[in-house]
This record gives C-alpha cells, structure tokens and sequence, in this order.
C-alpha cells in the first residue's frame, strides 16, 4: 500500500515511469475486477483504458486520509464499470432476475477454482465463499452487479434494513480478512 | 436522501456506489468534515479491496498498456503546451503583448479618418490635412450627446465624407489630367526642338497655286513615279546609294552644278544651289533629259492639268523637290526663284522636265526674321503656270 501512495504522489507529479509501475503492480487486480463485473473482455479492456488515464489524470486528488491507494483505485474503475453496466439496459428487479445474475457469478467462481491465485486473493476468496449464503450473494450482486440496495430487497422479497445490514456486515467480515491477513 | 439511513448505511452506499452524483458530491462534503463518517468509509471500503480481491484473476493483454501509454504521451504533450502558455501568461508576457496590439489598434484606429486620398494629391496635402481634420471633428464632437443625436451626426458625419471622397476623386482625375497635359506639352517642345536642327530631314506636301486665288486645294495622291523618284532622293541623300558624283564638264560657270544625270533608274537630279563661292547666278541649267527616240511611234503622255501635291524635303541647307508629269507637262521649263522681305525675288534656277520624274535640289534661304517664299513656274508652249508657291514661317512666329 505504501508503495502504491509512492507511486500516485509521483505519478501526480507527471511521471509516466511511475504510472507503468502502478499498472504492473494493480493492473491485473483492476483489470479481474472489471472482467467480473462486465463478463466482457473487450468492454474490461476499454475501461480498463479509462481507468489507467483517470488515475493519471487525477492522481494529484488522491488524499491518503480518506482512503487507500488501492481503495481509491478500486473506486475509479468501479466506477467507470458501473456506468457500462448501467448504460447497457435497464434491469428488472425481480427475482428471477436475481436467480439468473446468482447463477451466473456462481458459474464464474467455480470457473475461476481451477485458476492459480496468490494467497492473498485466495484468502480474500475464500473468505466470500465462507460468508452466509444470502449474504454473499446480496455483497456481490451489490458490488459486481451494481444492483442497489432496494433492488435486491425487491427481489429477494426481504425488508430493506435486512439487506442494507447484509451487505454492511459482509463488507466489514472481508475487511477482517484483509485486516488479518496483513497481520 | 431518505432519514433512514444511518451513517453506517450511507457509508455503505457511498462505498457500493449507489448515490446519485447530487447525494454523492453532499456526502463528500460532510466526509470531509467528519472523521466519524471517514472511519466508516475506510472500514468499508477496504471490505471492498478485499471482494476485488476475491474476483478471479485475469491477466490484462499488453495492447492495453500500450493504448494507455500512448494515450498518456498524447496529454502530457498537450498538457506541455498549456503549461507554457500559463506560464507565459503568468510571467507577464500576455499582459505586455496584450498592451501591444490594443495600442497597434488604437493607433490603426486614430490613423483611419475615412476619406482616402491618393497619392497623386501629393501636390494638395495641406488641403487634404484640413479635410481630414474637418472630417473628424463631428465625430469628436458627438461623442457627449444623446444617442438620437449621436445617429443623426453619425448619418452627417457619413454623408460629409461620401462628399469627401467624391471630391478626392475628382481632385484625382484632374491631377491626372494635368499631368496628361504636361506630358504632351512636353513631346511637342520636344518635337519642335527637333524640327528645327538643321541636320534632320523635314517633309513638306508643297501644293501648286496656279490660280493664286488661294482657294483650298485637294491634296492628291503621288504618282508611283513620283512616289519612287522621292525614295531615291533620300536614299541618295542619306548615303544609301552611291550618287553620281558631278562632272567637271558639266559645271555650270555660274556655279550652279548639275548634280545628276539620268540615271538607271530614270530619274532625272538637277541641283540649283550656287557653288561654294556664295554666287547664286540664275542660270539656265538643262538637265540631260532621257528622251524616248526609239518610242517615237508612241503617243506623248497627255499633258495633265498642273495641280498635284509636290513631294519635297528638307536636309541640312537643301530643299529637294520632284516633280513629274503629273505635275506640269513634259517638256515644261521649270523655273525657281525664292523671295525674302530684305532681297526681294531672287531666281535659283530653271530645269527642263522631261518624261522621267525631275528631282531638283534648291538651296534653302537663311531664315529671315519674316520667313521666305518659294515660287516655282512651269513654262509651256501654251503659257506659265505657277507649280509651287510655298512660303515659310519667319523666325519670330514659332
């Protein structure tokens, strides 16, 4: 992390050398994160693009004590993701809708089981996978799908409160993760 | 935003990305003032690195770096450009370039009083100055007054220097006609100037006045003949052909020469000036006359009534004239005699015409203050005609 603040605090002063460094530490981070969440390779690629060059553009905005460097990252491509996705079609929450994304991200998990991993992503993995069954399902529609809290409360047909606590909850259990990991 | 949501939740959708940019940009700004609020977020968002995280891996193709790379190059060259002119600005060079062309306006505006004048006027540039000046001061003057006044000086002041360039362009024109006129003025002084050296040829049309009425007469067209005899004359006299020089045998005791006989070309050169002592004898000169015996048998040419325009040119102190029988008959006596107001009539000479064009060569009068006059007659069987009667302007009428 100290590193990746470095980088930006370089990067922000306009050096391209350090911008290439940053996209080889986090540039397969980003660019996993953005395939999940588009299932789309050549849109992935495109934003991955938009991603590198906001970052490069805005490096100077990055504040140290709000968030982390990866974190602010994660945010601008994230972003930028979430706006492909919403300028693709208007979804409908319902819940067969919701079985269908389910599926689907399960389908990519199983997928990617096979794949090598480096223990921290694996960690991080493995800690999804631990998390109550709805609870997962509710995180991840919300973070890769873009799905908004009262969208899966309309389609998993529960209160508000109950999946606004899901996702809060989940959230925090994956940061413990994290958090014991670097520990 | 709904009451309901706590901070917690709010750090939640801030995180998930679930605000509108509106409660976005709200929930920054009170993030930035709260550290309650950024403690959550942080909490949160590293839950969120550690879901990225959890996504299975893939590797980026290297195209994608390179688009971003090239991308990048394109806006830290452009961002190179802008970062120089705002420097430039900053440094104070805009400001002194700015000052710069609003005084070059300023000075184009000042010096651009409407009414054009041309180079020509060179000559009326204190009246041009005045216009320009009275030109400009309605405009100066209605600078304070109400906008419909400030129209209708406007409207005067446009009208004035429509009439303005109206007159410019009139003053133009006849500064270019007296300019026109100078020239001409100029060329026929200097054609004068040339007519009078004495070393340049001069041609004269020399009309016969048999009937000294002085009623005009009809300028006719040379005969061929005549036409050739006057080119041969001043081929001769300019050296073009080699002139038969003058016989001793045939100089006259009066001094008077027989310049030429007839020649190949059949014409006849008779010269009446006086010799080199000054004596100016009238003496009857008969010219070798080319006679056609064989052609006996031929009917003579008709006599043509004397009338015909007299071809003739001056050269040095000579006067060349030919005459054929378009002229006066064949056979004619020829006879010149010139006349000043201080001499009196003096005779040059008398020629016989015979039936090729006669070229007489007479000497040409010093120029008296009143001019002189030459008279030639033509003497036939049937009685004397006058042939020439040309007179010259004296010295004292230019």
């Amino acid at each position: 992390m100290r590193e990746d603040a470095r980088l930006l605090a370089i990067i922000a002063d306009g050096d391209q050398h350090a911008l290439a460094a940053l996209y080889r530490r986090r540039g397969s981070l980003l660019y996993s994160l953005l395939v999940r969440m588009l299932g789309n390779e050549m849109e992935a690629q495109e934003i991955m693009q938009d991603t590198f060059v906001l970052i490069w553009r805005r490096a100077h905005e990055y504040d140290s004590g709000r968030s982390s460097p990866l974190a602010w990252m994660i945010m601008i491509a994230r972003g930028r993701a979430l706006d492909k996705l919403r300028a693709r079609s208007r979804r409908s929450a319902n819940h067969a809708a919701y079985e269908r994304e389910v599926v689907s991200l399960e389908v990519e998990i199983n997928g990617s089981r096979q794949m090598e991993r480096d223990e921290l992503a694996a960690a991080c993995a493995s800690a999804l996978n631990s998390l109550p069954e709805a609870q997962g399902r509710a995180l991840q529609l919300a973070f890769f799908r873009g799905w908004t809290h009262e969208e899966i409360a309309c389609a998993v047909r529960e209160p508000l409160g109950t999946v606004k606590a899901r996702i809060r909850r989940g959230l925090l259990a994956l940061r413990k993760t994290l958090k014991d990991y670097h520990a | 935003m709904p009451d309901s949501y706590s901070p917690e939740d709010e750090a939640a959708r801030y995180v998930m990305g679930g605000f509108t940019t509106a409660e976005r940009v709200e929930f920054e700004t009170r993030l930035a003032h709260s550290a309650q609020l950024r403690a959550l977020v942080r909490e949160l968002e590293e839950g969120a690195v550690a879901l990225a995280m959890a996504a299975p891996q893939k590797r980026p193709l290297q195209q994608i770096w390179k688009q971003i790379e090239k991308t990048v190059a394109q806006e830290t060259k452009r961002q190179k450009i802008v970062m120089f002119w705002a420097g430039w600005w900053r440094n104070g060079w805009a400001a002194a370039a700015a000052c710069m062309v609003g005084w070059l306006l300023y000075a184009l505006g000042m010096n651009q009083p409407g009414p054009a004048v041309s180079p020509l006027t060179a000559n009326s540039e204190a009246p041009s100055r005045q216009r320009i000046t009275v030109a400009d001061s309605p405009r100066m003057k209605t600078r304070n007054v109400t906008p419909q006044t400030q129209t209708e000086a406007d409207g005067a002041n446009q009208l004035l220097q429509a009439k303005m360039r109206e007159n410019d362009a009139l003053r133009w024109q006849v500064v270019e006609l007296k300019n026109q006129m100078t020239h001409l003025s100029q060329s026929v002084t200097q054609q004068q100037a040339l007519l009078m050296e004495s070393n340049r040829i001069k041609f004269f049309q020399l009309t016969s006045a048999s009937d000294g009425s002085g009623a005009a007469t009809t300028v006719q067209q040379l005969s061929p003949a005549l036409q050739r005899a006057l080119f041969l004359a001043m081929a001769r006299e300019l050296g073009w052909v080699q002139s038969a020089n003058p016989t001793p045998g045939v100089e006259s005791e009066g001094g008077i020469s027989h310049w030429g006989s007839t020649n190949p070309l059949n014409v006849d050169f008779v010269d009446l000036r006086p010799n080199t002592n000054g004596t100016a004898n009238p003496l009857q000169v008969q010219p070798k006359v080319q006679t056609q015996v064989a052609g006996a048998s031929e009917p003579p040419p008709p006599p043509v009534a004397p009338g015909g325009t007299i071809p003739a040119f001056s050269s040095g102190d000579k006067l060349i004239v030919a005459v054929d029988s378009t002229i006066a008959p064949s056979g004619s006596h020829l006879t010149f005699s010139a006349e000043t107001a201080n001499q009196g009539q003096q005779p040059l000479g008398t020629a016989v015409l015979g039936d090729n064009p006669l070229v007489v060569m007479l000497p040409l009068v010093a120029a008296s203050a009143n001019g002189w006059t030459l008279t030639a007659t033509a003497g036939t069987a049937l009685g004397i005609s006058n042939i020439i009667h040309f007179s010259t302007p004296g010295t004292n009428n230019p």
